[in-house]
C-alpha cells in the first residue's frame, strides 16, 4: 500500500497529523493551564506553608523546653545553695558550742591550777618555815652542847639560818 | 511493503495507519495511529497531573511526586532561562515538554507508534514556536526588535554580511529544532529495528554456528534501548529549553 522509503515524507497524512496535533495540544494546554498547573502550584505552596508552620511550631517548642530547662537548672542551683547554707550554719553552731565548752573547760582547769598552785605555795612556805625551825633547833642543840648556853651565840645563829634558808 | 525480497522493512514502524476515516472537504483528517498516540499521551499527562493527587496531604503519592517533579523541573527551566517575564509562558513550555516527552517515551514501548518520529509533527510544533516567539518579540519591542539581527560592536563594513547571517540563522531555527527531534527519534527507532531483525534473523537462521551469535545484537539492543530512553528524555528537554532560549531572545533581545 505504501511506496518504499520514508513514510514521514508521505504527504497524504500531513493534514491529519497537524489536525490531531492541534486538537490534542489545545486540549492539553487548556486542561493544564486552567486546572492542572494551578492545582499543582497550590498543592506545593500549601505543603510549603505546612512545613514552614511545623518548623515554626517546633522552634517554639524548642524555646519553651529551653526555658523549662533553664528553670530546672536554676532550681537545682538554688537547692544546692540552700544545702550549703544549711551545712555552714550548722557547722558554725557546732563550732560555737565547741568553743563554749572549750572555754568553760579552760576556765575550770585554770581555776583548779591556780588553786593547786596556791596550795602548793602555802605548803612550800610552811615546809620552809618548818625547816628553818628544825635547822635552828638542831644547830642550837649542837652549839649548846659544844659551847654551852650562850644567848649571844643563839641570836647570831638564828640570823644566819634565816639568811641561809632565804637563799 | 516487503513483497519483493521478503526482507523486513525497518521503516514499516513509521507508517501511518488509518483507524477511523474522516474527511473534511477534500482533506483527509482521518484518525490514525499517530492521532491515537497523541491523544493517548495527552490523556496520560492529564491523568498524571490531575488524578494522582491525594487530597491535600503533605506527603505526595508516587505519581503525584512525578507530576510535582516535572512541574518544578520545567518551572526552574523557565525561571533560569527566561526569568520572571517567562512565567506567562510557563504553561505552554510545560505542555510542550510533557507532550514531547510522553510521545517519545510511549514510542519506546514495542509495537507503539512514535508521534515525534514524523517531521510534520515536530515541524508543526517548531513553526508555532517560531511564529509565536517572533510575534512576542515584535509586541514587546516594536520595530526595534529588528535590532536583534544587528550584532553590536562589529565593523560597519561587515554589517551587511552579518545581518544576512543572523537572519538566516533565525529563519533556520524551526528547521533545526524540528529536524533535531525528528531525526533523533527516527534514527534511534530504525537502529533498534534493524538490530532486532539481526537478532531474529540469526536465531532462526537454522545455522548452528550463526544462531548463538545472535546474542551479540541482542545485548547491543538491550543497552541501546537504555540509551534511547535517555535520548527520548534528552530530546524533550532540548526541545523545551531551546524554546525557552528563543523566548528569552524575544523578550530580552541579547
Amino acid at each position: 500500500m505504501s511506496e518504499s522509503g520514508m513514510p514521514q515524507l508521505n504527504a497524504e497524512y500531513f493534514a491529519s497529523q497537524i489536525f490531531w496535533l492541534v486538537i490534542s495540544f489545545i486540549i492539553l494546554y487548556v486542561v493544564m493551564a486552567k486546572y492542572a498547573l494551578p492545582k499543582i502550584a497550590n498543592v506545593i505552596e500549601t505543603r510549603e506553608d505546612i512545613i514552614a508552620r511545623d518548623i515554626e511550631e517546633a522552634e517554639n517548642f524548642k524555646k519553651e523546653s529551653e526555658i523549662t530547662e533553664h528553670g530546672y537548672l536554676q532550681s537545682i542551683r538554688e537547692a544546692q545553695e540552700k544545702a550549703s547554707e544549711y551545712l555552714s550554719n550548722s557547722r558554725n553552731k557546732l563550732n560555737l558550742i565547741i568553743e563554749e565548752e572549750n572555754s568553760v573547760f579552760e576556765k575550770n582547769s585554770r581555776e583548779l591550777m591556780q588553786k593547786f598552785e596556791s596550795e602548793l605555795e602555802k605548803k612550800k612556805s610552811s615546809i620552809l618555815a618548818d625547816s628553818e625551825q628544825i635547822a635552828y633547833e638542831v644547830s642550837n642543840d649542837i652549839i649548846s652542847r659544844v659551847f654551852g648556853e650562850n644567848p649571844l651565840v643563839k641570836d647570831t645563829l638564828k640570823d644566819n639560818i634565816k639568811s641561809m634558808v632565804k637563799r | 511493503m516487503a513483497e519483493k525480497s521478503g526482507a523486513p522493512d525497518p521503516m514499516h514502524q513509521f507508517e501511518i495507519v488509518e483507524l477511523v476515516e474522516f474527511k473534511l472537504f477534500d482533506l483527509n483528517l482521518s484518525f490514525t495511529n499517530s492521532s491515537l498516540f497523541m491523544v493517548f499521551s495527552v490523556a496520560l499527562i492529564i491523568f498524571l497531573t490531575l488524578f494522582t493527587f491525594n487530597g491535600r496531604g503533605t506527603v505526595p503519592t508516587r505519581l503525584q511526586s512525578i507530576a510535582e517533579l516535572s512541574y518544578e523541573f520545567v518551572g526552574k527551566m523557565v525561571r533560569d532561562n527566561v526569568g520572571d517575564e517567562g512565567q506567562r509562558y510557563f504553561p505552554f513550555i510545560f505542555c510542550l515538554f510533557m507532550f514531547v516527552l510522553f510521545c517519545n517515551m510511549l514510542g519506546m514501548i514495542p509495537y507503539t507508534f512514535t508521534v515525534t518520529s514524523h517531521i510534520i509533527v515536530t515541524f508543526a510544533l517548531a513553526i508555532v514556536i517560531f511564529f509565536g516567539v517572533t510575534v512576542i518579540g515584535f509586541v514587546m519591542h516594536g520595530i526595534s526588535f529588528l535590532k536583534f539581527f544587528v550584532p553590536s560592536g562589529v565593523p560597519k563594513a561587515l554589517l551587511p554580511l552579518l545581518v544576512v547571517i543572523e537572519v538566516i540563522s533565525y529563519l533556520t531555527r524551526p528547521v533545526s529544532l524540528s529536524v533535531r527531534l525528528f531525526a533523533n527519534m527516527m534514527a534511534g527507532h530504525t537502529m533498534l529495528k534493524v538490530f532486532g531483525f539481526f537478532v531474529a534473523g540469526m536465531f532462526f537462521s537454522g545455522n548452528l554456528f550463526i544462531a548463538p551469535l545472535g546474542v551479540a545484537p541482542l545485548l547491543f539492543i538491550t543497552a541501546f534501548t537504555g540509551l534511547e530512553i535517555l535520548v527520548a528524555f534528552l530530546q524533550a528537554y532540548v526541545f523545551a529549553i531551546l524554546t525557552c532560549i528563543y523566548l528569552n531572545d524575544a523578550i530580552h533581545m541579547h
